[in-house]
């Protein structure tokens, strides 16, 4: 039944601590809490402007505004001969007089925006991977020196360059928080050792080794912060699950990007089993340095 | 064979404070059985630190079984501590753990088999008259059983060399004097055996002991180890 557990537990060389009675657990869960919640808006962040930027990055518009109709049509449609042709742009479609109001509608109030106004002409493309928007740029020129080719990855640029950085503050901010509880077990480990000083003696005395007094306090504090982390962890994943429901009331956008599939979810693991891991390192390195002072 | 320990002008102290030993140089024998005497303060139980290794000499050389503790590895330490057993003059035994768990502890942390420890352990309380407390909790037992079980604790692992910190103080001329025909029994089985006394009226019982006197840090004849002859109560000689 105990056969796992380390010698010195089993055997109980040190008196054992509640694990709850200190402030350790505590301390765990609400640093492994705020680190899982870093990590789950760095990796949704970092989904919503990836699923984003594939999106909206290969689109293009050229827009061919004229006041005389007739030469805008024709302007029209020699610059989407030249699109048919092209090899650096695929699906090449005119947006329809239709549409054109349609979009225009809630600004204007009428249904008849083209009639009345000169509206440009757009017709949108996808740029095909690889392709060089300037050159491209340069053969509607050669064409239509007053088309306008506007490219939408070049204006969503600035907005995934914050993405990615907030993504990436987000993560740095819970790998900061797990030093931080790394710090925290330091502390707890030193009180853990001043408590136990007189037992320490004795074992030290009757020749136990380092390896069996930092093995002990590893597994001790494995144990303190897995029921920490895994309280943490559930506290951050039901906070998650309550944003995940605002989100999907929300919809699509930015915010409707960002929502984590089910291998993010349990990416998100990784948070509370690299914080067990992070505390039995910091443990060991602790005792180990704390018995080195002793001959 | 060389001697077990030698101290060759050792000195300690404790951080910045004066030394509590000094130019202390001796040399213990196999299987020798020593008193160490003094008044409170003299340095005994500093000189007895010295030899269960939880100090190191400031000054000076200490070899123990052979080896300069000054130039051994933590391992090395480790190691040559468990050839030595010490009771402690307060006993120091673990109040979470039973009488029988406490016995045990040396021969747990050796790692050694359970089928084992149990029957030794079973073995050496019943040597000791604590049988029938295996199971309960040292700060239960009266002053003299707490002796016992630190003294069971101590040879339990059979060790070269056992230490003694006043270990008649809590208890009766009787239990006093049987203790005292235990330790003799373990060094007629070979282990070197010092005990740090302040109960000269042992001394006699041992006829074989040698005995050293520390005063104010120091062995009080600087030519060697006092020795008392068996049916006198001052020095007679040096060696």
């Amino acid at each position: 039944m105990v056969g796992w557990l380390p010698r010195a537990e089993r055997y109980r060389f040190l008196p054992p601590e509640p694990v709850l009675r200190t402030a350790l657990p505590w301390i765990v869960a609400l640093m492994v809490a705020l680190a899982t919640l870093g990590v789950a808006a760095g990796m949704a962040l970092a989904m919503g402007v990836g699923s984003l930027g594939m999106g909206v990055s290969s689109g293009l518009t050229v827009q061919i505004a004229d006041g005389n109709p007739d030469r805008k049509a024709e302007r029209a449609a020699r610059i989407m001969t030249v699109l048919e042709a092209s090899g650096a742009v695929t699906d090449p479609r005119q947006l329809s007089e239709e549409r054109t109001n349609a979009l225009l509608a809630p600004w204007l109030g009428t249904d008849d925006a083209a009639d009345v106004l000169p509206v440009p002409v757009m017709i949108d493309a996808n740029l095909v991977s690889g392709a060089d928007v300037a050159a491209f740029r340069a053969a509607i020129a050669d064409v239509d020196p007053e088309a306008i080719v506007d490219s939408h990855g070049e204006w969503f640029a600035p907005f995934s360059r914050l993405g990615w950085t907030m993504s990436g503050l987000a993560l740095g901010a819970a790998l900061l928080l797990l030093v931080a509880m790394a710090a925290t077990v330091v502390l707890g480990v030193r009180a853990g050792l001043g408590r136990q000083r007189e037992a320490l003696g004795i074992l030290h005395v009757l020749g136990a080794e380092d390896r069996i007094i930092s093995g002990l306090f590893q597994y001790r504090l494995a144990v303190t912060t897995l029921v920490g982390a895994a309280g943490g962890f559930l506290m951050a994943m039901l906070v998650l699950a309550a944003i995940s429901l605002l989100l999907a009331d929300i919809g699509g956008g930015l915010l409707g990007a960002a929502s984590l599939p089910v291998w993010g979810w349990l990416g998100l693991l990784i948070v509370p089993v690299l914080a067990v891991l992070l505390a039995m390192l910091t443990t060991r390195m602790t005792v180990e340095r704390a018995l080195g002072e002793r001959i | 064979m060389g001697p077990l320990a030698r101290f060759e002008t050792v000195g300690l102290r404790y951080g910045t404070d004066a030394e509590v030993l000094r130019d202390i140089s001796f040399r213990l024998d196999r299987g020798a059985f020593m008193f160490l005497v003094g008044p409170s303060g003299a340095g005994k139980t500093s000189l007895l630190k010295l030899l269960y290794l939880d100090e190191k000499p400031t000054r000076g050389r200490l070899t123990l079984f052979g080896k300069d503790i000054g130039a051994a590895s933590r391992g090395e330490l480790t190691a040559l501590r468990r050839r030595v057993g010490v009771v402690f003059q307060d006993f120091r035994l673990l109040d979470h753990l039973s009488a029988f768990e406490n016995v045990a502890l040396p021969l747990r942390i050796a790692g050694v088999a359970e089928s084992e420890v149990t029957a030794h352990v079973e073995e050496l309380l019943g040597w000791v008259g604590l049988s029938a407390k295996a199971n309960v909790r040292p700060q239960t037992l009266s002053g003299g059983e707490q002796q016992r079980l630190a003294i069971a604790r101590a040879v339990i692992a059979r060790p070269d060399l056992l230490l003694c910190d006043e270990p008649t103080g809590n208890v009766d001329p009787e239990m006093a004097a049987r203790l005292l025909h235990l330790f003799q029994e373990l060094n007629r089985l070979g282990t070197t055996v010092v005990v740090a006394t302040h109960a000269l009226q042992l001394l006699p019982r041992v006829p074989s002991a040698t005995i050293m006197r520390l005063e104010r840090g120091r062995i009080e004849d600087p030519t060697g180890t006092v020795r008392y002859a068996p049916d006198s109560t001052r020095a007679v000689g040096t060696r």
